[in-house]
């Protein structure tokens, strides 16, 4: 994870690391009191889309682009009711997105090849899982070609 | 062509598989050139998926180049924006 959060800043964030006390307590720290505007839930699970719940600032928006395999969860109606919350949810439409963001990446402003840490043959495929999966060799993006 | 498949949890394998074709007109076939591994390919890499044929291809985070699409295929823009009519 440290790795993860290590590259997270040198790509312009603040990394909040749950090893080191509860994610809204960090982020009302980090905003005065007062939590962040957004939060994008990325995992896909109870445990994070409560904290992003338990994290966001009255009246903000809860984002979750995880995907999910359960087929239900736990869910805090009072934290998400009481804020007054803006909920989303689902599998962005990327495709809607290259117009506004093709220009950013050719322009150098988004970098998003940064996040990819390994290329191999597809040959390679089940090591690449391998590796993703047990977060070995610092793995975050696993790139195949054939 | 190559594809990676899964057969069960934790079981990847590399095979080959017939090559796809166009059986609708709105499909289109692409040269992949190169796939990533995506987070929500582990769950079904871990079991977590259930229903899933054994030796479903993976690999939904793919891009590649359209080599052939069916009659009601057209190409909006100069780059990718491909739409069926």
């Amino acid at each position: 994870v440290d790795y993860r959060l290590k590259l997270a800043e040198e790509l312009g964030g603040i990394p909040v690391n749950l090893d080191r006390g509860d994610p809204a307590e960090q982020l009302r720290a980090q905003t005065r009191g007062r939590g962040p505007d957004a939060v994008l839930e990325c995992v896909g699970h109870e445990t994070p889309f409560t904290q992003a719940i338990q994290a966001v600032r009255a009246g903000g928006t809860v984002s979750s682009v995880g995907v999910y395999v359960e087929s239900s969860m736990g869910f805090p109606p009072r934290d998400a009711f009481f804020k007054d919350l803006t909920l989303r949810m689902g599998i962005c439409n990327a495709r809607n997105f290259i117009s506004p963001l093709m220009p950013l990446i050719q322009n150098g402003r988004l970098r998003p090849t940064r996040i990819i840490t390994h290329t191999m043959p597809l040959a390679d495929a089940p090591k690449g899982y391998a590796i993703f999966d047990r977060k070995e060799d610092r793995a975050i993006k696993v790139m195949l070609e054939p | 062509m190559n594809a990676i498949t899964l057969h069960g949890p934790g079981d990847v394998r590399v095979e080959s598989v017939p090559d796809p074709r166009i059986v609708d007109p709105t499909d289109a076939v692409l040269r992949i050139t190169t796939s990533a591994v995506c987070g929500s390919d582990l769950h079904q890499h871990h079991g977590r998926v259930t229903g899933l044929d054994p030796g479903i291809v993976m690999g939904h985070e793919f891009m590649g180049v359209v080599e052939e699409v069916g009659p009601a295929v057209r190409q909006s823009s100069w780059w990718t924006a491909w739409t069926t009519a």
